[in-house]
């Protein structure tokens, strides 16, 4: 882990300050590592050297508000939870979760493209960027896009930072769309009542409803495990988020009970929960923020024809494991404590490895988003490179040709 | 400025040009490679009739491994080429200015693949898009952006320019619903970006490539994203005396806390265009504007939101406020604002389309100010907006055959583009830069920003053939 903390820090409280930092440390080849709230810190391969630590804490400000025109533009420093307080006194919101781990940052979100179970409705970090300032490697300050919604004027260059893991650029501020806060949310908590029940009626009702005209803003499985952890009595859970005006959800809510109490369809009968208001956001906190504290955090992607086949193999695991899956959006997560056991180890990389292997085969990934040192060693972080790699490469070289800016931490060494 | 050249093929002798052509029509054939003049000049210009140019030939591949050989040999012999699909473009994008070879798409056009699991569809790029949304339909899904011109452009051309619709409001415009590319890039590599899983690790290429004009290289399929058709949907056309109350009521909607699918805007003269066209509404004279708002959704939740979008245009002194009773107004009301753009030809000789980007509150201002460049210049300018994300389409009459009229339609568009940057949107926010706004990119970007976005190319295209001469200032 040494090499992700560097002895010195800089810390500056303009980008013309910070521009000149980042081109100081250019002319003197020292490597530099940009870091929000240090909440994704583990995320990636640890960097191959690491000089000197630039800490966008200072940038933490609104710049600008146009609540009239759904934007903000945010200092990348700012975080998320402090954007929301300030977005809610005037009825809007950053569309991801309303909490996300206290002083994760707008730049570290964007850096790492994270999106959570609401990206079924809003889209990922990439759809909600309309333009970004950005700092490269030798200290030059850019711009690209602007504030308004429609812009295709020139090259996208921003899209290319967004999930970029800081490896190309300093993201410095940001103009994001924002949303009116909806009227109202209720979340539908479908469980099996059979407590060791399978989790095929659930998967029925999932894609009934998204076939259906239901338009859930989140709609999450939580093995019994999982469930748990979140707070939830220990069954299977499909959890369906709806927000809107009262009549819409009122009109979705009744229909999910009608189905759960006819149980048309589903051999095991459902039991139904509901969450309104502050208790339904309290869900997704928990959701969101207790499962990533374990010390392995595995993603997998996949497209959703291809989800039966990975959910197949991921019930049969033996290793010891909670597990969330969004059956609207295809990406599956896995949450665990392994111990250090060489034979629980073994278990975990024979796991991983067939996982991955199934994963990639269908155009999918698997990405180790955190793990214990010793996993690491044996499963690497990002997998395959992606076809395209050695694009991927040359872009890297025009952003930062010396290999200054996290260097080593993302796919394929880059 | 109104007469094509014709272009000569950079560092291409007579000679060698011959055994180019050859080479190409052994791979695809004589009759897919087109070098008679006559043939050619139809490709002399695109949707925009402003900026021209010749093709010294046009090639018209059938399938991804022709396109790849095709520009193996351009390449190899440094010519220089660009892709086009209908050519409906507005901006000069598929047009030759410097010679050199078309590669037309028209012929890539197998069915479009739907996987109902997704939803989504794989898309050869000649397929139009109104192809893909009858395909989409016929499962009860569609393809969100939707062009004016989708009975004939194609999804190549929707990629390249990143298009947009009456519905990116709500919807997005096309990169929020591409997944994943496959391309030959200008260097004649064959490659996947992205995909259909989500997530994948590596840069986002996919989004770097939208919207690149063919600078760096061809698409050849596309995976995008379907929409599940909503389960009801509300229209409601409402007439004012003019554009400022019809704004107004734009920004109180969106204030209000909803966000509709489309909220359309014309003004006085582009309703007295579409009104002399196929589909007539029968706006009545003294309405000075239309607002054309769409809400759509759970059933359940609409009759409320229209009956609150009724309520705000009241508020605003509207004229006269309907909801479409059937589908069938639905349907004549909107084919009459898609039309607008060519109705215009029943106004005038000429019309130049104009396309740039405000922020939406600012609309009532921005229009005083067209109204002083139409006096200003001594021309007539119709507005039709996509008012929801504040684009504007100035349309500006002109009659080619009195002199200077073109020029002066040229630089009154400048001149409206240079108003939206100033108030702190964009020179285009559909139609792309092509040739046409190549000088306005430096009021968005500066020299080193240009720059630096001209290395970027360079990755894809180290020679510079693909589409020479678009997006960026020379
Ligand atoms: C709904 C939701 C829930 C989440 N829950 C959790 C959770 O419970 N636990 C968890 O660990 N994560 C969680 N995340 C992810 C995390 O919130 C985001 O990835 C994120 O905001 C990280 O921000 P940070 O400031 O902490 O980034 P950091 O950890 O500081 O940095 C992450 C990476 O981004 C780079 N980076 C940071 N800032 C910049 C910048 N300005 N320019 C360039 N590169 C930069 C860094 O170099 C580093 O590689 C969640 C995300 C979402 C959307
Ligand atoms: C009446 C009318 C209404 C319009 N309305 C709208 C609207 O509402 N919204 C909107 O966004 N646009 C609109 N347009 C503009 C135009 O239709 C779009 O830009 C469309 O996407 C162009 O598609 P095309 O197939 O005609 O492309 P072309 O005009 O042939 O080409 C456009 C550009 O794309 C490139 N290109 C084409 N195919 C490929 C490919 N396969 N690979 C790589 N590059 C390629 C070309 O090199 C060129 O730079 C309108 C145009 C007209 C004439």
């Amino acid at each position: 882990m040494d090499a992700a903390s560097p002895a010195e820090r800089i810390e500056p409280a303009s980008e013309e300050v910070l521009a000149q930092q980042l081109a100081q440390a250019y002319h003197t080849h020292r490597a530099v590592l940009p870091r929000g709230g240090g909440s994704q810190w583990e995320l990636g391969e640890v960097p191959t050297r690491a000089d000197l630590l630039l800490s966008l804490g200072r940038l933490n400000g609104i710049a600008e508000y146009a609540p009239e025109e759904l934007v903000v533009r945010v200092q990348a420093g700012m975080a998320l939870e402090a954007l929301q307080s300030f977005l809610q006194v005037h009825g809007q919101w950053f569309p991801v979760e309303p909490v996300a781990v206290p002083g994760s940052s707008i730049g570290g979100l964007l850096a790492t493209g994270a999106s959570g179970a609401r990206r079924l409705a809003f889209g990922t970090p990439r759809d909600l960027v309309t333009g970004m300032r950005f700092v490269l490697p030798d200290g030059r300050q850019m711009h690209n896009g602007s504030r308004v919604v429609k812009d295709v004027a020139g090259y996208d260059v921003k899209r290319l930072l967004i999930g970029s893991l800081g490896t190309l650029a300093v993201i410095t501020e940001a103009w994001l769309r924002v949303r009116p806060l909806p009227a109202r949310r209720q979340t539908v908590l479908l469980s099996s009542k059979d407590p060791v029940g399978p989790v095929a009626p659930l998967q029925t009702v999932a894609h009934r409803i998204l076939a259906s005209e239901f338009l859930p803003t989140a709609m999450e499985e939580l093995d019994a495990r999982a469930a748990v952890q979140v707070g939830l009595p220990g069954h299977a859970t499909l959890a369906i988020e709806l927000q809107g005006e009262t009549a819409e959800v009122t009109y979705q809510r009744d229909r999910l009970a009608a189905w759960a109490s006819k149980q048309e369809d589903t051999s095991t009968p459902l039991s139904l929960d509901l969450l309104e208001e502050e208790a339904s956001d309290a869900f997704w906190t928990a959701f969101h923020h207790r499962l990533p504290q374990a010390p392995l955090v595995v993603r997998v992607g996949v497209a959703l024809a291809d989800f039966p086949l990975i959910w197949e193999t991921v019930i049969q695991r033996k290793v010891e494991s909670a597990c969330v899956a969004g059956p609207g959006h295809g990406v599956l997560r896995l949450f665990a404590t392994p111990s250090e056991e060489r034979e629980m180890l073994a278990l975990w990389v024979d796991f991983l490895t067939r996982l991955r292997a199934q994963t990639e085969a269908c155009g999918g990934a698997l990405v180790l988003e955190k793990a214990p040192a010793a996993l690491r060693e044996r499963v690497s972080v990002w997998g395959k490179p992606p076809a395209s790699i050695e694009v991927m490469r040359a872009i890297k070289k025009r952003f930062d040709p010396l290999g200054l800016l996290n260097p080593g931490r993302f796919v394929g060494g880059i | 400025m109104a007469k094509a050249v014709e272009g000569r093929a950079v560092s291409a002798t007579q000679r060698e040009w011959a055994a180019v052509v050859q080479a190409i029509v052994a791979i695809v054939g004589s009759d897919a490679v087109v070098t008679a003049l006559t043939h050619r000049l139809v490709y002399q210009w695109d949707g925009n009739t402003v900026f021209g140019g010749l093709p010294q030939a046009v090639i018209l591949p059938r399938d991804v491994d022709q396109v790849e050989q095709v520009i193996r040999i351009l390449s190899d012999h440094r010519i220089p080429w660009l892709a086009r699909g209908s050519g409906t473009g507005l901006s000069g994008g598929a047009v030759a200015i410097q010679g050199g070879v078309i590669v037309d798409l028209a012929r890539l056009r197998g069915p479009v693949q739907i996987d109902a699991i997704g939803p989504l569809a794989r898309v050869a790029p000649g397929v139009t898009n109104l192809e893909l949304n009858r395909a989409a339909a016929a499962r009860g899904y569609f393809y969100a952006p939707d062009p004016s011109s989708q009975v004939a452009c194609t999804i190549g051309g929707n990629v390249a320019e990143n298009s947009g619709g009456s519905h990116c409001l709500k919807y997005g415009v096309t990169v929020n619903h591409l997944l994943g590319l496959e391309v030959v890039t200008a260097s004649g590599q064959r490659l996947s970006l992205g995909g259909a899983a989500p997530d994948l690790p590596g840069y986002d290429l996919t989004g770097f490539f939208v919207g690149s004009e063919g600078t760096l290289g061809v698409v050849t399929e596309a995976t995008v994203h379907l929409v599940k058709q909503p389960q009801a949907v509300r229209t409601v056309l409402a007439l004012f005396d003019g554009p400022e109350q019809a704004s107004q009521t734009v920004s109180d909607v969106i204030a209000a806390g909803m966000l509709p699918a489309a909220m359309e805007m014309m003004d006085r003269l582009a309703m007295d265009g579409v009104e002399l066209g196929p589909y007539r509404v029968g706006y009545p004279s003294q309405t000075g504007a239309v607002l054309l708002i769409e809400v759509d959704g759970i059933e359940a939740g609409l009759p409320e939101q229209a009956e609150h979008i009724v309520a705000i245009a009241q508020h605003n002194g509207v004229q006269e406020v309907r909801v479409a009773q059937d589908e069938r107004e639905r349907a004549l009301w909107w084919q009459n604002r898609k039309t607008a753009f060519g109705a215009m030809g029943n106004l005038s000789p000429n019309y130049y389309v104009q396309d740039g980007v405000i922020p939406r509150s600012r609309l009532p201002q921005v229009l005083q100010q067209i109204e002083s460049i139409s006096h200003e210049f001594g021309l007539r300018i119709a507005n039709v907006f996509h008012a929801g994300d504040g684009n504007l389409h100035p349309l500006i009459l002109f009659d080619d055959h009195q002199k200077g009229q073109r020029e002066k339609a040229i630089q009154a568009g400048s001149a409206i583009l240079h108003i939206c940057v100033e108030e702190g949107g964009s020179i285009t926010g559909e139609h792309g830069v092509g040739i046409e706004k190549r000088e306005e990119m430096r009021w968005m970007y500066s020299d080193e920003e240009l720059a630096f976005q001209g290395e970027l190319r360079r990755v894809w295209d180290p020679q510079g053939l693909a589409n020479p001469g678009k997006v960026l200032p020379t």
